[in-house]
């Protein structure tokens, strides 16, 4: 675990720099907005800006950090002292997933912490039809739960596919492309041959697990995850694939 | 140089199997045809009107062929009588005494179709209201409803009867004659029909029970995004997210035309 741990604190060393400022930028931009509408100067539904623009390039910023957290170790010639630890390769590839997650944490509270900090004055309309903080928090804590989840997903696809990029002699980001197409489509089959495994799993009901049912009685939201469990066992299937052909197959100098 | 070897070999057979996949297995794969995550609005019928106001309106059939209702937020029976007179009962239901003032229930007939609806003449913005009908019309003749935010229900019907609704729910039984509905959201139930049937409904569920009639049916049902089930004799085809089927039943006569997207199908054939 303490190895996990520093392999984990380095990466969160090597991201610090370029969070803080996104955040920092972030909050900047949404600090200038909101500057900019109290002197009227813009009409406040300039607003949503402060918000799109970060929800738009975020998401975009973390694939690319999933890809480079690895492609960063053979730059700076460190993949030879990580492969020489004894630590095992899934090992090295989820301390890598979890300083993505604390990346993307860090952002989403700058972001929601920025929106309701400089927007919130502006949000009179929204605030009548939320039914209160509580059900605004809980319902936000779910959408960041599920957003890590996918990002997770995506991450463990992007290490899959550029490891196996480093297995080949040329054209590696061409085979890290296709192999990125393959694993999503092996992801597909698999969660469909592990469906019936989990069709045994009750509907759950969304709507009254997010609440939804204070905001309108009519809404009805209901998931059967059969289908996404078995996606999901696949997806933690290709992160200790993934370590095993880092941790023994892999050709440094490619 | 193994390694590389051995990778472009797995790279190179896996494409194989993705292609031999999308040829020649996916088009015959048959997947369970329900989204795992639902989504829908349910109709909800207001039920804070407490004011009301009714009103009767008696008109012979004479050389009216049609009848049309209009309306939401309440509820709609329709029944088919053996007299000669179209009676139609109409409640206008508000919140308050003072909120029913602007409301009345509008007549017109143009060439042979006699139609209802709410119209409101009060200090705008009209409050909210609700327009139920209770409604008897000679056999054969044809009757639409458009109607939002309620509950249809028509027992014991002989003619032409057209349902266009959203958020709603609707009950047909005992229906000797055609019938088409066109419903979007809440649920859809049909029972007893004898007659050609086309159905059009989304994001809602659909129970149809057709009863025997002379000449058989023909069936044509396309499903996305949802389920086909029931007793009905049919010929499935599942591609993706979608169901066709065909089928038919004695003669072929009939059709029976059902589209729906994101939600349930069940067809039965009464013994």
């Amino acid at each position: 675990m303490k190895r996990f741990l520093k392999l984990l604190r380095k990466d969160l060393e090597a991201s610090r720099l370029p969070v803080f400022f996104l955040a920092g930028i972030t909050l900047i931009l949404m600090a200038v907005l909101r500057w900019r509408i109290a002197q009227g100067a813009w009409h406040p539904q300039v607003s949503v800006l402060g918000v799109a623009v970060p929800l738009t390039f975020f998401p975009l910023w973390l694939i690319w950090r999933s890809f480079q957290t690895l492609r960063a170790e053979w730059r700076e010639d460190t993949v030879y002292t990580l492969l020489v630890l004894p630590v095992p390769g899934w090992q090295v590839l989820l301390a890598k997933l979890a300083g993505l997650l604390v990346e993307y944490s860090v952002l989403f509270a700058a972001t929601v912490g920025g929106t309701f900090l400089f927007f919130g004055g502006l949000m009179d309309e929204l605030w009548e039809v939320i039914p209160g903080p509580w059900w605004l928090a809980w319902n936000a804590l779910w959408v960041y739960v599920t957003g890590a989840f996918v990002l997770a997903t995506l991450a463990i696809h992007v290490q899959l596919a550029f490891v196996v990029s480093k297995m080949v002699g040329r054209l590696q980001g061409l085979v890290a492309l296709w192999v990125l197409f393959l694993s999503t489509w092996l992801t597909d089959r698999a969660a469909l041959l592990l469906e019936p495994l989990f069709r045994w799993l009750p509907t759950i009901r969304l709507h009254e697990f997010l609440q939804l049912t204070r905001f309108d009685e009519g809404i009805i939201l209901e998931w059967q995850p059969a289908g996404q469990i078995g996606a999901a066992f696949a997806t933690v299937g290709l992160l200790f694939l993934t370590g095993l052909l880092f941790e023994r197959f892999l050709e440094i100098n490619g | 140089m193994k390694i590389r070897r051995y990778t472009l070999a797995v790279l190179v057979l896996l494409t194989l199997l993705f292609l031999v996949d999308v040829r020649y297995v996916q088009p015959h794969l048959v997947r369970s045809g329900e989204p795992s995550v639902r989504f829908h609005v349910r109709p909800l019928i207001r039920t804070g009107f407490t004011a009301e106001k009714s009103q009767v309106f008696t008109r012979p059939r004479g050389q009216l062929t049609s009848l049309m209702l209009q309306g939401s937020f309440g509820t709609v029976e329709v029944v088919s009588s053996s007299g000669e007179d179209l009676v139609i009962r109409t409640t206008i239901a508000a919140e308050k005494e003072s909120d029913l003032e602007g409301f009345e229930v509008r007549e017109s007939i143009s060439d042979s179709e006699l139609s209802y609806e709410l119209a409101y003449s009060g200090p705008e913005p009209a409050p909210a209201a609700s327009l139920s009908y209770q409604v008897e019309v000679p056999a054969g003749m044809e009757v639409s409803v458009v109607y939002s935010y309620g509950q249809v229900e028509v027992k014991e019907f002989v003619g032409f009867l057209q349902l266009l609704t959203s958020f709603s729910r609707v009950y047909v039984q005992e229906l000797q004659g055609s019938l088409s509905v066109n419903n979007a959201y809440g649920s859809v139930e049909l029972k007893g029909i004898a007659g050609p049937l086309r159905l059009d409904n989304v994001f809602a569920t659909s129970l149809v029970d057709l009863a025997p009639v002379d000449g058989g049916y023909y069936f044509q049902v396309e499903v996305t995004n949802g389920r086909l089930q029931g007793q009905a004799p049919l010929e499935r085809e599942v591609r993706q997210n979608s169901i066709t089927a065909q089928g038919r039943y004695g003669e072929g006569v009939h059709p029976v035309v059902i589209n729906s997207s994101f939600g349930t199908v069940t067809l039965n054939l009464e013994p």
